[in-house]
């Protein structure tokens, strides 16, 4: 009995290490491909400037912000709003509150303001978020050609509105036609409040500036991520919000369905809160976990069978699909791999270099992303830490995600939406204009043929190269590790074949 | 009042009365109550009658006047802030209404 006990949950354990291994290799060539980028940037062409949107017209654009109980940073997001470089807007904030929100909003001064700005407030939650924005979406300018949207505890940088209008410019005519951009959620504002908002802001770097970029270079599915977006007006008034607790990823799913893209460009920031106690973080990945894996569900065989998406979007989507699952794998695999070592039964092909070369791969796997992440924004001397905090994180969050991802895929209909609390508290600068310098690189995407310059700065490419080359040699060498004893075998053989055939020629000789 | 709806508006170039007017127990523009606001434009949805008058009687307090004007083009200003359409509904008696009732000082011709 103990026999196959012990013989079954290793092949268990296998089994889900060897998929959870599948995710670390992407996670692995993600690295690889944003640092190898970084490295062309550094010696790409120097007088390349970021794109300048300079229109003929300026398209009205209106800008969504849902609220609900932000009266810690409802005021500073709407005077972010208004100070924007840009003539032609309006901001419209779609607004659950019931609590002092709603007499901030009464605000006599707001009327006298340019842009014009609306409010539209709603005595239930029907529909929570994307609720609140089709509510938005209904009360819209009518002139609007495109929707950006921010959650109330963003601050947008006053460019913003001109830079996402350059990217849907510079991407029109590139393939599929361009439904929405996506820009990158800095994570930073109170990045320093503990070690749980900084583990936090490692995930996001390692999110944005890797993983993100090479789903971009790759031409994979891109998610609207519910903040710092900019939609079409036109497509978004056709296809409308839906009420999903992860309305956002709804939506990129219908949008490729329809036959559109999502472009993401780390070049658009707006620096945002990161959720402060474990409980809220709990809470909004558990609300992230269970709404997108029921989208998953309702959506897959719409995805697969369509032939809307490319087949790099398909696999994205494919690999998308289980996201949250994982967490629930882990728990599983773990547990099997434990059994098995206890009872020591194993198959024969599964050496110890394989047994804990899966279990070293797969631990390292996010952790190395993020620190690549975090490296690629400049700030991995103030910021290395956050690693170790992000991979306490992310074991902390595994049952939470398992359960809600598990209730997700069999629920009969979705759970409700707990909102995330904003506090207002800052505790780091708004933007670094090293980080600016540094994401110079993912222009690179789309200049490969003209590199040819000298590194724009040479104090930073000196520091930057051992980091480089450091973090690439630990993937690399973290994609082969469960092999390892297999590839010095082969090595051996090769070696020992060679020698065989020398002696055999000088024996001839 | 249109369909249950109280719509408070000014011509642009009049600023809105300052909406804190209201009394909290009146429950025009709380929490629980569902409201809209543009520069121009104020809206309260599913007014109760007793409501409507006590609204009334603050909005005339403030030189406000009634007007009958067709919910869609109230609706189209709200949205646009095109005036036009809302100005040819209204006759030219409750227009001037509207003029007089007007913040003084406002910069409208």
């Amino acid at each position: 009995m103990e026999f196959s006990i012990g013989v079954g949950a290793s092949y268990i354990a296998l089994a889900f290490g060897g998929l959870y291994f599948i995710y670390a290799l992407k996670y692995y060539a993600s690295t690889l491909i944003a640092l190898r980028l970084l490295n062309e940037a550094n010696g790409g062409d120097e007088g390349h400037e970021n794109p300048v949107y300079e229109p003929l017209y300026e398209p009205f654009v209106s800008i969504h912000l849902p609220f609900y109980n932000e009266v810690n940073v409802a005021r500073r997001i709407i005077d972010a709003c208004i100070d924007l470089d840009y003539s032609n807007y309006e901001v419209l904030v779609a607004d659950d509150s019931r609590d002092g929100t709603v007499k901030l909003l009464r605000d006599p001064g707001w009327r006298v303001s340019r842009p014009i700005i609306k409010f539209v407030h709603r005595r239930d939650r029907a529909g929570y978020k994307g609720g609140a924005l089709q509510q938005a979406l209904r009360y819209m300018h009518p002139d609007a050609e495109y929707v950006v949207v921010f959650d109330a505890d963003f601050v947008p940088p006053p460019d913003i509105i001109r830079k996402f209008l350059a990217e849907f410019e510079a991407r029109r005519g590139e393939g599929k036609p361009v439904a929405a951009v996506q820009g990158y959620q800095l994570h930073h504002l109170n990045k320093n409040e503990n070690w749980l908002t900084k583990g936090v802001r490692a995930e996001f770097s390692g999110s944005y500036m890797v993983e993100r970029v090479a789903e971009e270079a790759l031409g994979a599915m891109k998610m609207i991520s519910g903040s710092v977006f900019m939609l079409s007006a036109e497509l978004l008034r056709l296809l409308g919000w839906t009420t999903s607790i992860t309305e956002d990823w709804e939506l990129t799913i219908r949008l490729y369905l329809e036959g559109y893209r999502v472009v993401y460009t780390p070049f658009i920031q707006a620096p945002a809160e990161i959720p402060n106690t474990v409980r809220r973080l709990i809470r909004q990945r558990m609300r992230w976990a269970e709404g997108h894996t029921y989208a998953v569900r309702r959506y897959f065989w719409r995805v697969i069978r369509s032939k809307n998406l490319t087949l790099n979007e398909k696999l994205e989507f494919l690999y998308f699909a289980p996201y949250y699952l994982q967490s629930a794998f882990f728990i599983v695999g773990t547990v099997c791999w434990i059994v098995s070592e206890a009872t020591r039964r194993r198959p024969l092909f599964w050496t110890p270099v394989l047994g804990w070369g899966l279990v070293l791969s797969n631990f390292l796997a996010i952790p190395l992303m993020g620190l690549a992440g975090v490296f690629m924004e400049g700030d991995l001397a103030e910021d290395y830490g956050g690693v170790f905090s992000f991979v306490a994180l992310s074991y902390l969050m595994t049952p939470y995600q398992a359960y809600a991802a598990i209730k997700g895929l069999f629920e009969g209909e979705e759970g409700t939406w707990i909102r995330t609390l904003k506090t207002g508290n800052i505790t780091d600068s708004v933007i670094g204009v090293k980080f600016k310098s540094l994401i110079r690189w993912f222009r690179s995407l789309r200049r490969e043929a003209r590199k040819t310059a000298r590194p724009v700065d040479e104090v930073a490419y000196l520091v930057k190269v051992p980091v480089r080359t450091l973090l690439s040699a630990a993937c690399v060498c973290l994609i082969v590790l469960p092999f390892a004893d297999r590839l010095l075998a082969l090595k051996s053989l090769l070696l020992w074949a060679l020698r065989c055939g020398l002696l055999e020629v000088l024996t001839a000789g | 009042m249109e369909d249950g709806n109280l719509y408070i508006f000014t011509t642009i170039g009049d600023v809105m009365l300052n909406l804190n007017a209201f009394p909290e127990e009146l429950n025009l523009f709380e929490a629980e109550s569902s409201w809209r606001i543009s520069p121009w434009v104020a809206v309260v949805e599913d007014v109760l009658h007793r409501q409507l008058e006590k609204a009334q009687i603050i909005l005339q307090l403030h030189g406000y006047g009634r007007v009958n004007a067709q919910k869609e083009a109230l609706e189209a200003y709200f949205l646009g802030g095109d005036e036009r359409r809302l100005m040819q509904i209204i006759t030219v008696a409750e227009a001037e209404l509207v003029e007089v009732a007007s913040i003084e000082g406002s910069e409208k011709d």
